[in-house]
């Protein structure tokens, strides 16, 4: 009876133990940042294989280098499969990233014993994502596999600079020296990229719109003249016929316009050059719910202010959720939920 | 002996005695199901990947009336599997001839029109009232992801002999590839199974059967399109440039669907043994099929343009420990394509997709009313890659725990 009721001790323990865990090891579908790449046989794209953990491999050789030395017919990696895995500094396409981004292309070249290829921000997650090596780049003169990952970047990254590293594994699994590059992701808030160049100055002061799920939901601003700022008419100033400057203050986009989505959700009336002054009425307004039951919102305003740096930076001085049901929806044919009056001074 | 034992060795073609009243029937089947793979997030498009939860998995009512020559069966299903559904299970019209006082033996001849069983091997009939595993095996779901399709059906036995003829539509229930019970095309699906069952003694039984199934799937072609205009950030800048970010698209022709053949060939067997400790059963099936996959691995020889293989067999083993217990083993494996090809290092290598399932079983009966069942599935694939890039085995072991009690 002892043994009985150990065994169903031990099964109920068991069941519980894997019952319990929110995730498994193998599954990254929740993590910060997402790997997929080239299905070499289809044409879509496969999931990377995510694995828990650090990167294994020798972190980067040179720290001020910041990248090991290429793999190259002198040293052997070349010559044949049985070199130690070797990749070649991580490529990017474009040099802008932003928070909650899809499919950014992050590639490189690997020596002739790499078999596949791990990926991870230093900083974020945890574990890595392993992709296997395609084919041999046939345009280097030296034989090199190539690697290729459609990377996704979750919007709750922290904007600002993060390490990427990629390391190669051999047909036993074993890491070779990893490669690193540092990435600069951007705010969805538009701070001219001020959380990764503090040099440079953000705007003024924002009013951003986020919410959580593909509804076209619009930001409203009653300015003190009596304009209302919306995506219908999205700039602070009186269009003249004339062309407006590039910088000029204003919505910068209307997201999931007509039920287009676009995936973003979110909205930010930006003011540039010049802070503004006076009471602004703030308002969210559902212009249509796209078959969505309900929509959660967050407004916040953001000003600049001088850090403890020396440096301007947008800081946060207002938030505040809420939420909006279906029946809201009104096509744009009034004003909508009103939020709060922050005055500007 | 064998139905009033629970124990049906030739579903599908057991007719009851006449009853002069209606017959109710019913059974629920409760469960937690605990997932090794289960994750707190949704996939693309918004299914759930939490797995770890209570589920109706099967709450049927069956209503049933037998006049001499006549029989009509309605049952009727409700579940919360992919949310609440209530759905019809069965709805058969039979003409009945040559019925037997004997439970066991069906009757000469009946003719069936409606939405039955498919009479496809031991499993796809077997009904998962009496099934003392949790669900068919994965090669089973696969071919036939639901038990029922609507057609004509021709079955019954004369002394040992076994035997089922149906002309179905050859879109069953819960088939992924979008035409449930309906049929795209013309052409109809031909299953049989001829079979033998036998029992030696009180004791002893043993039944077996082969069975085949040919029809014609559907690839349907894809619709006309408008002309439209294509952005793609080819420089990612989130700027619009358009002498490289900007494409036209013109309109798209409608492409005409086209039919492919698909076919199944099976052969089972099943033992029954009663012993002082109870019934023992012991049975094993194995199935070879081309393009048949609509559950898992879909199907399509047009989009992929080679015909697919399949191969799925199994063994299983359940022992009642008295009549208020059981415990039980199945070992299954399905390969939904026997010719896969996996991409590694720029060259195409045979791999295999194979998913093997362990799935020991123990359980608390009251005889008759209730069952309380545990299961544990080991599964085997090759789903997830290991850090080199060759596929391995993904852990997705499942635990389940069900609680079945009949009307």
């Amino acid at each position: 009876m002892r043994a009985e009721l150990l065994a169903c001790g031990l099964a109920l323990s068991a069941a519980v133990a894997f019952g319990c865990s929110d995730r498994s090891p193998q599954v990254g579908t929740g993590e910060p940042f997402r790997v997929r790449y080239p299905d070499p046989i289809g044409k879509g794209l496969l999931d990377g294989q995510f694995v828990q953990g650090p990167l294994p491999g020798t972190p980067p050789l040179a720290e001020d280098a910041g990248e090991a030395a290429p793999p190259s017919p002198e040293g052997g990696a070349a010559a044949g499969a049985s070199g130690p895995p070797e990749l070649t500094p991580i490529e990017l396409s474009g040099n802008v990233y932003f928070q909650g981004q899809g499919n950014r292309v992050v590639r490189g070249l690997a020596s002739l014993g790499t078999y596949s290829v791990g990926l991870r921000f230093e900083d974020l997650g945890d574990g890595y994502w392993v992709i296997p090596v395609g084919a041999i780049d046939t345009a280097n003169s030296t034989p090199l596999y190539t690697w290729e990952a459609h990377c996704d970047f979750a919007s709750t990254i922290p904007a600002g600079y993060h390490e990427l590293r990629a390391v190669g594994f051999d047909e036993h699994g074993v890491a070779g020296v990893q490669q690193k590059k540092d990435i600069c992701i951007g705010s969805l808030v538009p701070d001219n990229f001020n959380s990764c160049e503090g040099s440079i100055a953000p705007p003024q002061a924002v009013i951003s719109l986020t919410w959580d799920t593909n509804a076209d939901v619009d930001l409203q601003v009653l300015e003190p003249g009596g304009r209302l700022v919306e995506p219908k008419d999205p700039t602070t100033v009186e269009p003249d016929g004339g062309p407006l400057p590039r910088d000029v203050d204003g919505i910068d986009r209307d997201s999931n316009a007509g039920c287009a989505i676009d995936g973003i959700r979110t909205e930010n009336l930006v003011w540039h050059k010049v802070m503004p002054h006076g009471r602004y009425g703030i308002y969210v307004n559902l212009f249509d719910a796209c078959k969505q039951p309900a929509v959660r919102f967050e407004v916040e305003v953001y000003t600049s202010v001088t850090g403890a740096d020396g440096g301007r930076h947008l800081h946060r001085y207002y938030s505040q959720v809420g939420e909006l049901l279906d029946i809201s929806a009104n096509g744009g044919s009034g004003r909508g939920l009103f939020v709060t009056e922050f005055i500007f001074k | 002996m064998l139905a009033t034992a629970g124990y049906t060795l030739t579903p599908g073609v057991s007719a009851e005695p006449v009853s002069k009243d209606f017959v109710f029937s019913g059974y629920l089947q409760s469960q937690y199901e605990l997932h090794q793979d289960s994750t707190d997030q949704l996939r693309q498009g918004g299914v759930i990947l939490n797995q770890n939860r209570f589920v109706l998995r099967r709450g049927r009512f069956k209503i049933a009336r037998d006049w001499d020559w006549a029989q009509v069966l309605l049952e009727i299903d409700g579940n919360t599997v992919r949310g609440p559904a209530m759905r019809i299970q069965k709805a058969e019209a039979s003409l009945v001839y040559g019925r037997s006082k004997d439970r066991d033996q069906p009757p000469l001849a009946q003719l069936t029109l409606g939405q039955f069983d498919l009479p496809f091997g031991f499993e796809v009939p077997y009904v998962p009232k009496v099934r003392w595993f949790m669900e068919r095996t994965q090669g089973s779901r696969a071919l036939y992801p639901g038990e029922p399709d609507v057609g004509l059906r021709f079955s019954g036995g004369l002394g040992f002999a076994r035997y089922a003829v149906a002309v179905t539509n050859g879109e069953p229930l819960d088939e992924k590839s979008g035409y449930p019970l309906q049929d795209p095309n013309a052409t109809k699906d031909v299953t049989f199974r001829l079979g033998a069952e036998t029992k030696a003694s009180r004791w002893f039984a043993v039944a077996g059967g082969v069975s085949y199934n040919r029809g014609k799937g559907f690839s349907p072609g894809p619709d006309a399109t408008k002309s439209s205009i294509g952005f793609k950030d080819s420089n990612d800048n989130g700027l619009v440039d358009p002498a490289t970010d900007l494409t036209g698209n013109t309109a798209q022709a409608a492409q005409p669907s086209r039919n492919f053949e698909r076919w199944a060939v099976g052969g089972d067997v099943e033992l029954l043994l009663r012993t002082d400790l109870g019934w023992s059963m012991l049975y094993a099936e194995v199935v070879a099929a081309s393009n048949l996959d609509r559950g898992l691995v879909i199907a399509d020889p047009i989009l992929g343009q080679s015909d697919v293989r399949e191969l799925a067999y199994y063994v299983a083993f359940t022992q009642e420990i008295t009549r208020y217990g059981v415990v039980g083993f199945r070992y299954d494996v399905y390969d939904p394509n026997s010719d896969v090809l996996d991409g590694r290092r720029g060259k195409l290598l045979p791999f295999s997709q194979k998913i093997t399932t362990l799935s020991p079983l123990a359980g608390l009966v009251l005889p008759g009313r209730a069952r309380l069942l545990v299961e544990y599935d080991v599964i085997h694939d090759a789903l997830a890659r290991t850090r080199v890039g060759v596929p391995t085995d993904f852990h997705n072991n499942q635990w389940t725990l069900r609680l079945q009690v009949n009307l």
